[in-house]
């Protein structure tokens, strides 16, 4: 399974770097403007050329770049979930959002404090409200003809 | 029946600044006149509990005496005088009012308690009315409300919950033929 | 497109396979109607809103022009004089006029003495009351509830499963407040289904919801044709609709009633609107046995309308109640020949 991605995916980047070749005009710019942010050079974390590549079409009106998708190895990847281990969806013969709604029927204002700071790794205290907010000078944008 | 039919206090209840900062008893005997006309008036009054409660007993006072004495008594006329501002009332109690209570065992006006008003300042407000008045009545008569939804269900299910207590022990003890006993009684 | 063709042959063998008893069966009693088997609850539900919607209109074209009828009102807050639209204007209407306390805490009018839905059109001069759950009488305003929450029971059950589980409702018996629970039967094709309590709480949760959707319920009359184009997807009612039309006034038409999105047949008057729902709970989901229509599930529920208050230990304790069998005959196939010979299809019309 994994090995057929990753043909299918060489085989769609074969078809995108014919078509840039065909678009962008090789005159113009002698070899493509790499714009890349590691300084290790040209090759991605897991291997492969994964290097952006930014030019000019034929008639010079736009700028393309082409950022591939970075590859990543089968092994570092977790199943999609597809049945909510809590609410068990596939056993129930009711709707899903039903029984979602039953489960969140007592936390229909939000996550608490402890909640969120858990989720985020943060703590409790950057989720305290902020009624001043509320008691703002508003300054909507005024409609005017110019400057 | 000479008795009064009606608990008069015996000292004055205060009725604080009836008229202003500085009102003392003769403002409170002015507030109360003016409460007693208004009541014999309307036959219906909406004030201050305090208010009413105290026009209560000058109220049923001056009607038993007119009762007692009639209207050839110079006391009772005086009275009337004093008490009833606008004095075409007086004509009316002795009139109207006397008849009406000629025969009454009980006291001639009733006091109800109304709702606080919240938010506000938390004085208990009062009806006070004389009895037998052409008003709709304060407190709406009893209905019957055995045929609402929830005592329909009520009533039955107490019904169901009777029978089966009534029926189980005999079948904890395994003697059935209770039953038909059950159907008898 | 392959994908979807080999699964909906997949799903049509095993259909077959299965219900093959129950199959032919019907087969042979609905010779000359095509049954045209919709897959979905939602997709029936669809094309009944589409016909319903159709034929609203086309009723609509009759009134060529506005006549007024006069209309007297009779009943607190003031007896008056009303002058309204004829075929257009509703006893709501009529309470709009009056005073908000009318519009608000009305469940039925009654028309010259009979009962009528709040939003149904008047025909003709009338006198016309109000009545509310709280009436020293109130019987015929209980009914209308009790009767209004096995219809909201139906749309539940419609909307409730998943949208592979075909649900086709049944019919509902005679309201019965003195039993403790309204009642549906439906064909819900799960025999070893037993709801636990999370998932009566979300059927419970519907119905709860409709009190702040606040659906009216739209009455409509319809004739027999129309109305088996309807429910053709629907095995039981296309059975039961040319009895219901024999036993009209006409004796070929069938009153339709419309809550949202939900259309479903009934006989009597519904309550105003689902506003005035204030507890709904779906207690019990039982099997019964009808020897016409085979295995069915007969669902109950209890609820409580706004106006009135109770405790909530109360209600529990008729909640517990709720969850026995309901007594209500089992639905059955009654051949009525003429409406002088109409006997009630399921027992007789209790007093409560």
């Amino acid at each position: 399974m994994a090995a057929f991605m990753q043909q299918v995916t060489a085989l769609s980047e074969i078809r995108l770097l014919n078509f840039l070749k065909r678009t962008i005009d090789c005159t113009r710019y002698i070899s493509y403007r790499q714009v890349s942010s590691s300084s290790s050079g040209n090759d991605n974390r897991f291997g492969g050329h994964r290097e952006p590549l930014v030019g000019l079409s034929v008639d010079g009106s736009t700028v393309i770049c082409w950022h591939p998708e970075l590859t990543f190895p089968y092994e570092h990847t977790w199943p999609v979930p597809r049945y909510d281990p809590e609410i068990r969806e596939g056993d129930s013969v009711l709707r899903v959002q039903l029984l979602k709604e039953d489960k969140m029927k007592y936390h229909q204002t939000g996550p608490t404090d402890v909640e969120l700071a858990n989720m985020f790794f943060t703590t409790k205290h950057r989720w305290y409200p902020k009624p001043e907010k509320m008691y703002r000078k508003r300054n909507p944008p005024k409609d005017r003809d110019g400057l | 029946m000479n008795m009064f039919r009606f608990p008069v206090r015996n000292t004055p209840r205060k009725l604080k600044k009836s008229f202003g900062v500085g009102s003392g008893p003769a403002e409170r005997i002015k507030k109360l006149q003016m409460l007693v006309t208004a009541l014999i008036r309307n036959e219906r009054l909406e004030a201050k509990e305090s208010y009413c409660l105290e026009t209560r007993g000058y109220a049923e006072q001056l009607i038993q005496i007119a009762i007692r004495n009639g209207d050839r008594h110079a006391e009772t006329m005086e009275k009337a005088d004093y008490w009833l501002l606008e004095k075409d009332l007086v004509h009316k109690l002795f009139k109207v009012l006397v008849p009406r209570y000629q025969n009454y065992t009980t006291a001639f006006t009733d006091y109800h308690f109304l709702p606080k008003k919240v938010p506000g300042s938390g004085v208990q407000m009062g009806i006070l009315e004389l009895k037998g008045n052409p008003w709709p009545p304060v407190v709406p008569r009893q209905r019957n409300q055995k045929y609402l939804l929830t005592n329909v269900l009520i009533s039955t299910a107490k019904e169901e919950y009777r029978m089966e207590k009534k029926i189980s022990p005999d079948l904890k003890n395994g003697t059935h033929d209770k039953l038909n006993q059950l159907d008898n009684t | 497109m392959f994908v979807r063709s080999v699964h909906n042959c997949c799903r049509v063998c095993l259909k077959n396979s299965a219900r093959s008893n129950a199959f032919s069966y019907f087969i042979k009693r609905l010779l000359n109607t095509k049954v045209a088997r919709k897959l979905t609850n939602e997709e029936a539900r669809h094309k009944r809103n589409e016909i319903f919607n159709e034929e609203r209109a086309r009723q609509l074209t009759f009134i060529t022009r506005i006549e007024k009828i006069q209309v007297e009102h009779k009943g607190p807050p003031e007896d008056c004089t009303l002058i309204m639209n004829k075929g257009l204007s509703t006893p709501f209407n009529c309470a709009m006029h009056i005073g908000e306390l009318l519009m608000n805490r009305s469940v039925l009018a009654l028309v010259n003495g009979k009962p009528w839905d709040m939003h149904r059109p008047l025909v003709e001069d009338c006198e016309l009351k109000f009545l509310h759950m709280k009436d020293e009488n109130p019987i015929l305003s209980n009914q209308a509830f009790w009767r209004s929450c096995s219809f909201i029971l139906g749309y539940i059950l419609e909307t409730a499963f998943k949208n592979e589980h075909y649900v086709e409702l049944c019919s509902f018996p005679v309201p019965n407040v003195t039993s403790g629970s309204f009642v549906y039967d439906a064909d819900l094709k799960l025999p070893d289904w037993s709801p636990s309590a999370m998932e009566l709480n979300c059927l419970s949760r519907v119905g709860q919801s409709l009190r702040y959707s606040d659906f009216k319920f739209e009455r409509l009359d319809i004739d027999v044709s129309v109305a088996l184009k309807m429910f053709e997807d629907n095995q039981f009612k296309s059975e039961q609709i040319p009895q219901i039309a024999v036993k009209s006034e006409t004796g070929s038409t069938v009153t339709v009633y419309r809550m949202g999105d939900h259309i479903d047949i009934s006989r009597g008057p519904l309550m105003g609107s689902t506003g005035m729902l204030s507890r709904f709970n779906v207690t019990a989901v039982h099997k019964i046995e009808s020897p016409q229509y085979g295995p069915l599930s007969r669902v109950q529920g209890i609820a409580i309308p706004m106006s009135l208050s109770l405790h909530y230990w109360t209600y529990e304790f008729l909640m517990k109640r709720a969850t026995k069998l309901n007594q209500a005959p089992i639905p059955t196939v009654f051949q009525a020949k003429s409406r002088s010979e109409t006997v009630d299809n399921q027992g007789e019309e209790k007093a409560n």
